[in-house]
């Protein structure tokens, strides 16, 4: 039976800080395995440290991990601090569908916490990497409309900030599909040079760091992603 | 009616084994409840002392004068007894009475009314008939976020409040501000600081009472949530909690 102290709400580190979630979607499906996935975990870790790094960040900043490899795993919302990532192994499909799906339920219930405890907010956002192509869904199905359909609502309605990130052998071609409500010039579909991670990581705590100095609704200017934008006409 | 309560001191007293300086009276009559709760200063020399005199001669005070409920003067007056009481420790103790600063929040019930008064920043959230969380009391901050006002304080009265009469409440919550994040959160808006109590917390709370009081240790299971690293990590104050179910057979 659960006991008075499981009827507290659930730990939100530094409550008196607006609170800016990030949801990072990884790929560790097959095609992720030996380097990659090294390069992936090291990136990851380094993400961490460059987020303790900064004072504002470290309280504001609060990520949680969806993996997807063969099976979805989420790992819940915390703060830089308390963000322990497993050393990810790569293997099985890349159930892309799920993982989008799962991560934005993720946001939507911390959201709820938030509001419960009178938290402001940024907008959350969404960043998923990715070296290959949806298994779970395919243009024209079911899951493949509820991800598209989702996407788009939630950019529309600014609950979240979507982006995209491919390294060799990913399909631009879906993951364009998946942000097509974004325009052209400005859709967040970049391919990374190889599998520099590590770059990536950086450029995202950095810039999650200066939405994090932010003033709520204030327009801020970020460095563009250490990758090639793609832009596909769908 | 069903009543718990508990205190314990937070993650920073108990770090450097000091005392919790928050306290609760509580006083079961025929058919009337009288309670208080004090949250001592951490600033101030001899707080534990005066918010321990606070709660305990407010209660005896309000628990001799039942009989002028619901008219405001036994609240008010109850307020008194132990700003006197408070200043005639500090002449024994040849100190100042600011060295005894203490908040103070009390209130009864009685035959289905409830009425609370306070200053400072301790409050109680009432849980209506309809489900609806009023909170009768808006506690009282003082010119910064993390300053309040003392019934030690130079011109207490002119900040103390009384509530409205609430007919026939379901259950009332009492805490010190040692529960601001754990069953209510402070938002700022439009210049103010606006309290909003986690509705949820507060009824599967009542619920877990009402359901358990009987076969447990209910004041002691609070004590364990209140020092417990789930509470301190949201909020490492001392915290002091009164729970009162008045009629738990119109609960759903």
């Amino acid at each position: 039976m659960a006991g008075l102290n499981d009827l507290l709400p659930s730990d939100i580190r530094y409550p008196q800080e607006m609170k800016c979630p990030v949801c990072l979607l990884l790929d560790v499906s097959s095609s992720m395995s030996g380097e990659p996935v090294r390069l992936l975990n090291q990136g990851v870790s380094e993400l961490k440290k460059e987020l303790l790094n900064d004072n504002q960040a470290k309280k504001t900043v609060e990520i949680c991990v969806v993996t997807f490899g063969g099976s979805v795993k989420p790992y819940p919302f915390c703060t830089p601090e308390n963000f322990n990532p497993p050393t990810y192994t790569a293997g099985g499909g890349t159930p892309m569908g799920e993982a989008i799906l799962q991560g934005l339920d993720l946001i939507e219930k911390r959201k709820e916490q938030y509001k419960a405890q009178g938290i402001h907010k940024y907008r959350p956002w969404v960043v998923i990497m990715t070296d290959g192509a949806p298994t779970d869904m395919s243009e024209g199905d079911t899951t493949w409309a509820q991800v598209v359909n989702k996407l788009e609502e939630y950019e529309e309605n600014k609950k979240i900030i979507a982006w995209t990130f491919g390294v060799p052998g990913a399909d631009f071609d879906a993951l364009n599909k998946l942000l097509s409500h974004q325009e052209l010039d400005k859709r967040r579909v970049y391919e990374l040079e190889g599998y520099d991670f590590k770059a990536l990581f950086k450029w995202l705590s950095d810039s999650i760091a200066v939405v994090s100095r932010s003033k709520e609704g204030e327009k801020i200017k970020i460095d563009a992603p250490p990758a090639k934008q793609i832009e596909l006409e769908v | 009616m069903i009543t718990a309560y508990a205190m314990a001191s937070g993650r920073n007293h108990l770090k450097d084994n000091a005392c919790c300086q928050d306290n609760i009276d509580i006083r079961i009559l025929k058919d009337s409840l009288v309670f208080a709760i004090a949250d001592g200063a951490g600033s101030a020399a001899s707080s534990l002392h005066g918010s321990e005199l606070a709660v305990k001669t407010f209660c005896e005070s309000l628990s001799k004068s039942t009989s002028l409920f619901p008219d405001n003067t036994c609240l008010i007056a109850a307020f008194d007894d132990a700003r006197k009481a408070l200043e005639k420790e500090a002449n024994k103790r040849c100190c100042s009475i600011k060295d005894l600063h203490t908040t103070l929040f009390g209130g009864i019930y009685l035959k289905g009314n409830l009425k609370c008064a306070g200053i400072g920043d301790s409050m109680c959230f009432v849980v209506e008939k309809d489900g609806e969380v009023l909170i009768p009391v808006q506690p009282t901050k003082g010119e910064f976020i993390n300053e309040t006002i003392f019934i030690t304080s130079e011109y207490w009265k002119d900040f103390l409040k009384v509530s409205d009469l609430i007919e026939n409440p379901k259950s009332l919550v009492a805490c010190s501000d040692g529960l601001l994040n754990i069953i209510y959160s402070t938002v700022f808006e439009n210049g103010i600081w606006k309290l909003i109590p986690h509705k949820d917390v507060i009824e599967n709370m009542m619920d877990y009472i009402a359901k358990n009081h009987v076969v447990i240790d209910i004041n002691k299971e609070i004590a364990d949530m209140l020092r417990g690293d789930r509470a301190n990590d949201l909020n490492n104050d001392d915290k002091a909690l009164v729970v009162a179910i008045f009629n738990e057979t119109n609960r759903e």
